[in-house]
């Protein structure tokens, strides 16, 4: 551990005090708080386990320290913790990844994962001959964007208490989740061609009983969200600053336990919560407009009380910056109304309806990979 | 002591279960930290009001939202608190069957479902309001425990058994006052039956309201020569087999007694367990595949067959075929 740094500073007649402390090796982390009269108004969290294996990292971690230091010191001076401005709260949280070692916004990296997690999840599906295609490929960014970079999450400790929580409310996207453990390392990757198939821990539908890393078993849909809200309780009731996600699906929400929930999640102010909607666009039954019409889908979450944020859910940095933004709202919970393709990067799977629930043939799945492979 | 004072003495110690439920939770919550408790609107009715005013940072009312009552219990449970979660029966176990064989017993979640309002003994507010399937779908769920207490002392042992148990239990409570019938120095067990004492002509196998009904139903039977047991089975499930594989040997006639559909519930268990394991003429007595309807916990007893008379009579003429 790292000796830290202390400064106090008087900025328009009120008292700071500035302290940055470094979290050791088995923590790898340095935390800056910015105190006005005893109490912490602002706090600024910065990982640097990318750094731990290297050779020189003691100066590093030293220079990294003085100058995440300086720069709150630069903030304050600059008005920005001042009255009539909110306290930002954790202004910057680059997740402690575990074991991965990636640069939280490296959306290349995140881009490459995504593509590595479309890979697995056609070929597990070719391999077990059944199965959801076109739902697990259209939230793949979402949840590429969540597990390789935005939750904090120990893949060796699935139960390591202070962990973010992920829930598949549409559990039928389930080897998108499993392509997600296995590719940071909850399991061997080598386990995934087992999916669907007698004894396997990678049932049709998540379950929690058979798969470490599955939080809730989910499958029958709408009822991700009140599990959802659970923890986020119970999370509150610990102190924990621990956040929960909410993968929907856009045909889910014409389920009407999704909206008690969202009553709850609101009348219970659970801003540890956000909850993405993968709007495809499609059902089994035909495009969602027709099928049931649940437009205007952001004013309804907005009307229930939830801060709503659009994006494109392919587009991995605007994913980042929507989840960033959820993490910023205070007394709500937050919703991102993710718009996505089904069946996206396969360009023959692509908004396709018959694609919704069955597998790649094993001549599909040489098409897809070629085409995902950059070889097509 | 007489028989008499005897009498006045169980009337005086006369609660319903949901009560005794509303003073165990409280008693429960003082104890353990890890206690939450959610209702769905009906805090008052189901006496989980109790706890949620000495604890309001523990007690969560979601609202008229079944579904969504479950699931929250269940995320609760996840994050290591120990859930009760209350409704009247109907709408906890039918209204929201699904969310707890997903949620609750699929993923074998230790949430306690403690629901009150169960049968007929409702009574004004009619068949809308009346359980008489719960217990049948309660039962045909893997990984799920069924109880239901005859009295106040008996429903006070199982609200602190099932917090010490872990995984999903369902627990039956009545809206009316029941005599107290268990004695001072009885222990409830999860999975054991209570013998009241074995008859050699019949057993009745009762639940609920049902114990003292039987029990009522074994004097009069006595003094008309026919030596009745009565056998409290307050767990459905798991059924303690060994107790009921004893009686039925014991005995020409097993009759069972619950304020339930004869569909799939007690009466249904026993056979089950007795037609694969000591076949013997059983007779069960419930609501016979039919709804309730309003009136007086008595007036409906009457109507549907459950009273005192109604065993002996079912008895007497079972002995007599």
């Amino acid at each position: 551990m790292l000796p830290g740094f202390n400064t106090n500073i008087t900025y328009k007649n009120t008292k700071y005090h500035i302290q940055t402390e470094d979290g050791g090796v088995k923590n790898p982390v340095i935390v800056t708080f910015l105190y006005s009269e005893g109490e912490i108004i602002a706090s600024k969290k910065t990982s640097y386990a990318h750094l731990t294996g290297e050779a020189d990292y003691r100066e590093r971690v030293k220079k990294f320290m003085s100058d995440q230091h300086r720069s709150v010191i630069k903030n304050l001076l600059a008005g920005e913790y001042s009255e009539g401005k909110k306290p930002r709260g954790m202004e910057e949280t680059v997740t402690v990844r575990e074991p991965s070692r990636t640069e939280s916004r490296d959306i290349t990296f995140l881009i490459e994962k995504a593509k590595q997690v479309r890979i697995e999840i056609l070929k597990m599906l070719t391999e077990a001959g059944s199965g959801h295609t076109g739902g697990s490929l259209s939230a793949c960014d979402i949840v590429t964007a969540l597990y390789f970079s935005k939750m904090r999450h120990k893949p060796y400790n699935p139960t390591w208490r202070e962990r973010d929580r992920f829930i598949l409310s549409k559990g039928h996207a389930a080897p998108l989740l499993y392509a997600a453990l296995a590719l940071t390392g909850y399991f061997d990757s080598a386990i995934l061609k087992t999916l669907r198939k007698i004894g396997s821990p990678l049932q049709g539908h998540p379950c929690s009983r058979t798969l470490p890393g599955v939080e809730i078993s989910t499958g029958s849909l709408g009822q991700g969200l009140s599990v959802s809200n659970g923890i986020a309780l119970g999370l509150k009731m610990d102190n924990l600053n621990s956040r929960v996600y909410c993968l929907l699906g856009d045909g889910e929400i014409q389920e009407g336990q999704v909206w008690e929930a969202a009553m709850t999640a609101a009348h219970y102010k659970l801003d540890n919560l956000c909850a993405i909607v993968d709007l495809n666009g499609l059902q089994i039954d035909g495009p969602v407009e027709r099928v049931k019409a649940i437009e205007p889908v952001a004013s309804k979450w907005s009307a229930f009380g939830w801060h709503v944020i659009e994006i494109d859910g392919h587009d991995i940095e605007a994913i980042l910056n929507a989840l960033d933004e959820a993490e910023t709202i205070k007394s709500k919970p937050a919703v991102i109304i993710a718009h996505t393709i089904k069946g996206k990067g396969v360009s023959f799977f692509e908004g396709k309806v018959e694609y919704h629930g069955i597998a790649p043939t094993r001549e599909e799945l040489e098409k897809a990979l070629r085409e995902l492979e950059g070889d097509g | 002591m007489g028989e008499r004072s005897q009498e006045k003495e169980q009337k005086k110690k006369a609660i319903a279960t949901r009560d005794a439920y509303g003073e165990a939770l409280l008693e429960l919550g003082k104890k353990r930290s890890d206690i939450v408790v959610l209702d769905a609107d009906l805090s008052g009715s189901t006496k989980t009001g109790k706890f949620a005013n000495v604890f309001p940072e523990r007690f969560y009312n979601v609202g008229i939202a079944e579904q969504d009552l479950i699931g929250t219990a269940g995320g609760l449970a996840l994050t290591g608190k120990l859930p009760f979660a209350s409704t009247f029966a109907i709408f906890e176990t039918g209204r929201a069957w699904e969310q707890i064989r997903q949620t609750i017993c699929y993923s074998n979640l230790n949430v306690k479902l403690v629901a009150s309002h169960g049968g007929v003994s409702v009574g004004e507010d009619g068949a809308s309001h009346q359980a008489i399937e719960d217990i049948a779908l309660m039962r045909v769920l893997p990984n799920m425990t069924v109880i239901v207490p005859s009295d106040g002392n008996e429903t006070k042992q199982v609200i602190n058994a099932i917090a010490e148990y872990r995984g999903p239990v369902y627990v039956r409570l009545g809206r009316a006052k029941v005599p107290s019938v268990m004695p001072d120095e009885y222990k409830f067990k999860i999975g054991k039956a209570y013998i009241f004492h074995m008859g050699r002509d019949v057993n009745i196998v009762a639940i609920g309201i049902m114990v003292s009904v039987a029990l009522e139903a074994s004097k009069t039977l006595a003094k008309e020569g026919i030596d009745a047991g009565v056998i409290n089975m307050s767990t459905v499930k798991p059924l303690d087999g060994n107790t009921l594989l004893a009686s039925a040997k014991a005995c020409k006639l097993i009759v069972t007694a619950e304020e339930h559909s004869i569909i799939g519930g007690l009466g249904s268990a026993v056979c089950e367990f007795l037609s694969e394991n000591f076949p013997i003429p059983v007779r069960r007595i419930g609501l016979k595949d039919i709804f309730g309807c309003s009136g007086t916990p008595e007036e409906l007893f009457k109507l549907y067959g459950l009273t005192e008379e109604d065993i002996v009579k079912t008895v007497k003429e079972a002995l007599t075929q």
